[in-house]
């Protein structure tokens, strides 16, 4: 089996979850593993529509896939409070350099990654 | 199998963490003065005289030295059934009368309540530092909300020493928000007695304190003042999951008709191998009407069987069933369409996929 690994460099949000901002907290788990929260501790990103979070460089690694999901953390991450944004489950078949991803709340975001290295 | 095995993942990660903590020392911004009330100095000094009485028992230390040969669910509720023991009861009373207090009678509001054990914890988990669990004091035996929390000295080579101690927290973050790096200053209490205050800050979004913590014994405590500390915090939600013989991705979810006027709000649990049971998202739902499709890409490693149920979150009442669906490796649909609630959802998954790229 192989091995792919990808450079997460940027989001872009288009439309947000709520009236406002949303605190945008990235959870991301390579192979139904461990799963990783970004930024740690209570520091989310704040973004709204044509705000770019950019210089992220976060690497992940997998072998299956790596679902990236995006939560809007509002005043925590408690399951009562947190709300689910998008999500993208890159697989070695499917990296693409962007991708815009929406939910009906009003949530639209585009994932833009690079350094995509697949090992056979 | 012994905690440290329960538990590797997580410390696996916390290690990796505290690793790549850089500072050891506050720069400065936090260490600000905190100057508790009175009802919170009572609050302090009655949780160190329940934890010494606690400590008192015989029965309660032997648990105490049984902590290696826990799993994480005995771990949780060992820390729950401490804070629920008789010893502190004044302390829980004064925990309610803090909340119930207006926000200009107290220094800061109380979101988090924390009990865990400190002091020689290499035997038990193999990391130098703390680790317990953290609730909702407005719903403390609400275990879907609470978290396991492992924070450690970021200085290599702190020497704890000493026996294990339990030390009991009260935060002004919820219990998920524990996470990341704080600096922590002794509290100095006027006839406070024996136990030890400490007061904790962070300089992640302009936290500043972010809670105090108490030891029934004085000493416990003994890192110097304003150094760095490390917490990682995990959701007893479960997230994680272990290997397995199989894996499946359940790639997307189409609403082929929605329960109810407007549109569903969507989530699924999955069971894997009549075992632990996953929700996802892990938090919130998806808004879905007739004609959406949701790309959800929930990856779900299995040995032989996974029990999906879809439900539509309601605020008002329980959550509506949409259906559920059990695959096997040998009953495995690329797309199966469940209903229910007067919804109709297509699961499409597939099964231990050969991917191209890799040929």
């Amino acid at each position: 089996m192989g091995n792919t690994a990808f450079t997460l460099t940027q989001i872009s949000c288009a439309g947000t979850s709520e009236s406002g901002h949303d605190e945008v907290m990235i959870l991301y788990q390579s192979d139904a593993g461990i799963a990783h929260l970004f930024p740690a501790g209570r520091d989310a990103h704040s973004m709204d529509g044509g705000s770019t979070w950019s210089n992220i460089n976060l690497r992940m690694e997998f072998v299956n896939d790596c679902l990236v999901s995006l939560y809007d953390q509002d005043s925590s991450l408690d399951p009562k409070l947190a709300d689910y944004l998008v999500s993208y489950d890159y697989t070695p078949d499917s990296m693409p350099s962007s991708v815009t991803l929406s939910n009906p709340n009003g949530a639209k975001y585009t994932l833009t990654i690079g350094s995509v290295s697949i090992t056979k | 199998m012994t905690l440290a095995d329960n538990l590797a993942p997580q410390l696996t990660q916390f290690q990796h963490k505290l690793s790549t903590v850089t500072t050891n020392t506050a720069d400065g911004a936090a260490g600000k003065p905190f100057q508790p009330t009175a009802l919170e100095k009572q609050l302090f000094a009655e949780t160190a005289k329940g934890l010494a009485k606690w400590k008192e028992s015989p029965q309660n230390r032997a648990r105490l030295a049984s902590l290696a040969g826990m799993t994480s669910d005995e771990l949780r509720s060992f820390f729950h059934s401490v804070l629920a023991a008789p010893e502190l009861e004044q302390m829980n009373a004064l925990v309610e009368k803090h909340r119930a207090l207006p926000e200009a009678e107290i220094s800061f509001p109380l979101k988090a309540v924390s009990v865990g054990v400190d002091g020689s914890l290499v035997l038990i988990i193999g990391v130098q530092g703390s680790i317990g669990v953290a609730v909702n004091p407005a719903d403390p035996t609400n275990y879907s909300q609470d978290v396991l929390y492992v924070s450690g000295q970021v200085e290599i080579g702190i020497d704890e020493g000493g026996e294990v101690g339990v030390v009991v927290g009260f935060w002004k973050e919820a219990p998920v928000d524990l996470g990341g790096i704080s600096y922590g200053w002794e509290v100095e209490i006027d006839d406070f007695g024996g136990g030890y205050v400490e007061a904790s800050y962070s300089n992640a979004n302009q936290t500043g304190l972010l809670g105090v913590s108490v030891s029934g014994d004085a000493g416990e405590e003994d890192g110097a003042e304003g150094e760095a500390s490390y917490t990682y915090v995990w959701s007893t939600t479960p997230i994680y999951q272990p290997p397995a013989n199989n894996y499946m991705i359940i790639n997307s979810i189409n609403c082929n008709d929605n329960s109810e006027s407007g549109h569903d709000e969507v989530y699924f649990f999955f069971t894997i191998d009549n075992g632990t049971r996953y929700r996802y998202p892990s938090q919130g739902e998806f808004s879905m009407e007739k004609g959406d499709t949701w790309n959800a890409g929930r990856s779900i490693r299995f040995n032989s069987q996974v029990y999906v149920q879809l439900f539509d979150q309601d605020d008002t009442s329980s959550d509506d069933p949409l259906g559920s669906y059990t695959y096997t490796t040998s009953n495995f649909p690329g797309s199966t369409t469940v209903s229910g609630s007067g919804g109709q959802y297509t699961l499409n998954s597939v099964l231990n996929p050969v991917w191209r790229a890799y040929s």
